[in-house]
């Protein structure tokens, strides 16, 4: 079924419906969210958050634009809100949620683990990098950790991005390569790259 | 080092530009269109040119391959959401369905059903005539002033008890039939007391005459009777004069009154229900009084209270312990202020001991 009539068939109240809405970008919302939030629990409450967002708004959906720059918008808001109320709340950094995850740092390594056998000569691949890394994104402003994640990890292309965002393609170009070079500088001062 | 520029077609965005290039420095156009290439994003034209271009730059070569390498490093970071997200969601989504909102039905609704009551109102009832609203005046310039001696009466408020009590005292110290001259000090500050209310004050100065008049009340203090005994004890029926005994003083403040009467009432229900209210219908205009018949059969605290529709008490009719008996209580429509209550239905509230009697009483002043 394509996506407006299952938008069509929610807004008539057919709730069982916003299922597959949950699993097309239970990943991405999920995604998004953990790596702002760096901690699991954290990042299942805000996409659930989102879900009920979107659920409870979508007859104000119009379908101007796709539905998934739509989800995206309020997942960004959703997760900017809640960084900013976690911070106010308890004073740790990303950090710190990182490390407190044993949980998912091995769900991690597994994966960077997988990656080496299904790929054995990008072996650059360790859980210390990617703790790394991770830091590294997290000193970026939040405009170029947006962009960053939204291409790199979420795999939008420059025009969704610049839905999402509000900016134009070539706006969304040139803070893409700022924030690419500004990690790529950080990363090679680390020798990671 | 010195600044080399390289003359170029450079079809990016369809414009003719010049890429500057500084020896062991960035070429940012390069780069740019690099990363566009690496994404995918760049058409065949900025492909073609980044090719060439790297084939002659061994440091746009090298931006390359670290970008590439940075980019895989970054899509690591893909997190995989867990598979009970969708049936915790959905569990969340299904226990807070939007409710019908009810409100504006009922809003509207209402507003509708006044418009409605008010145009039926409009209809059937004409407008006021200049005589019906000088008389509307009146009332609300009486219910002003009702209100304004209200105030006062309530600080003056007569203790009947203690009255009773100074009289007994002084009935069981004197002989003589003249009045203790502390007694009458006594009633006179009541008097005073109590001015502030006329109506009161009218009903107690016929008790006070009676001291000096020799009514029947002092006929009872100078044959020494127990006036306590004949009002409360079943042996008092039997007493000529329990009808104006100390008891009426208190009654006539209330706006009723509590009498002791023979145990033969002819009242077989009262054997049965402990109590009753042989007349239910007054008007009180008209001086008609219900009557609450009650049966005491042991020492016990007895209360009959008289409620309006709304639950407010509008007279204590009495509160206090009764000696075994059959006792009439009456109440003339009257309120704790000895005005006359409103037309309606009032409640009667009957207490004897741990057993509640409730009646009705209809007041109607046509």
């Amino acid at each position: 079924m394509e996506e407006a009539e299952i938008v069509k068939r929610i807004k008539k109240g057919e709730t069982k419906y916003f299922a597959e809405i949950i699993n097309k970008y239970k990943k991405v919302v999920f995604g998004q969210a953990y790596n702002f939030l760096r901690n699991k629990e954290e990042a299942e409450d805000t996409a659930q958050e989102v879900f009920i967002a979107i659920y409870k708004s979508i007859k104000k959906f119009r379908g101007d634009s796709k539905l998934s720059t739509w989800i995206y918008r309020i997942t960004i808001n959703t997760c900017k809100n809640r960084l900013k109320q976690l911070q106010r709340l308890r004073s740790h950094t990303a950090d710190e949620f990182y490390e407190e995850g044993e949980e998912n740092k091995t769900s991690m390594v597994d994966n960077i683990k997988e990656k080496e056998e299904k790929e054995p000569d990008k072996t650059y691949a360790s859980s210390q990098v990617k703790k790394l890394i991770y830091k590294r994104i997290d000193e970026l402003s939040n405009e170029h950790k947006q962009v960053i994640l939204m291409r790199d990890v979420d795999g939008l292309s420059y025009e969704d991005i610049g839905r999402v965002l509000k900016l134009s393609v070539s706006a969304v170009k040139s803070k893409l390569f700022r924030a690419r070079e500004n990690l790529r500088e950080k990363l090679e001062k680390d020798d990671v790259i | 080092m010195t600044e080399t520029f390289i003359d170029m077609k450079c079809l990016y965005n369809n414009k003719e530009s010049r890429c500057i290039m500084k020896d062991n420095k960035k070429c940012l156009k390069f780069k740019e269109m690099i990363m566009e290439k690496i994404d995918g994003e760049a058409n065949a034209s900025v492909l073609k040119i980044v090719s060439n271009h790297i084939q002659n730059c061994p440091d746009c070569l090298a931006y390359e391959k670290s970008l590439k390498k940075m980019i895989e490093l970054t899509s690591l970071m893909k997190v995989e959401a867990p598979d009970y997200l969708e049936t915790r969601i959905m569990a969340t989504i299904d226990s807070t369905k939007p409710q019908f909102n009810w409100f504006p039905v009922i809003s509207y609704g209402t507003t509708f059903a006044v418009a409605i009551i008010a145009a039926f109102f409009l209809i059937y009832n004409k407008p006021f005539a200049p005589s019906q609203v000088a008389v509307l005046k009146s009332v609300v310039v009486e219910k002003q002033l009702v209100a304004s001696i209200k105030a006062p009466v309530q600080v003056a408020k007569v203790n009947v008890a203690k009255i009773n009590k100074t009289i007994m005292q002084s009935s069981a110290k004197a002989q003589d039939i003249a009045i203790n001259t502390a007694t009458k000090d006594k009633l006179a500050v009541r008097e005073l007391e109590v001015s502030a209310k006329p109506a009161v004050a009218i009903a107690i100065q016929p008790v006070a005459n009676d001291y000096n008049e020799k009514g029947p009340v002092r006929q009872n203090i100078a044959a020494g009777n127990n006036i306590i005994q004949s009002a409360s004890a079943p042996v008092a029926a039997n007493n000529p004069n329990y009808g104006v005994s100390a008891i009426e003083v208190k009654s006539v403040m209330n706006a009723a009154e509590v009498k002791p009467i023979p145990t033969e009432t002819g009242l077989p229900l009262l054997e049965q229900n402990k109590a009753i209210v042989a007349n239910n219908l007054i008007n009180p205009n008209h001086g008609d009084f219900a009557r609450i018949v009650i049966k005491v059969e042991e020492n016990t605290l007895v209360k009959i209270m008289i409620y309006d529709k709304a639950g407010r008490v509008v007279t204590k009719i009495l509160d206090e312990e009764k000696a075994p008996g059959t006792f009439e209580a009456r109440w003339y429509g009257k309120n704790d202020y000895s005005q006359i209550v409103a037309e309606g239905a009032y409640f009667v509230y009957i207490q004897i001991g741990k057993r509640v009697i409730k009646s009705h009483i209809i007041v109607n002043k046509d």
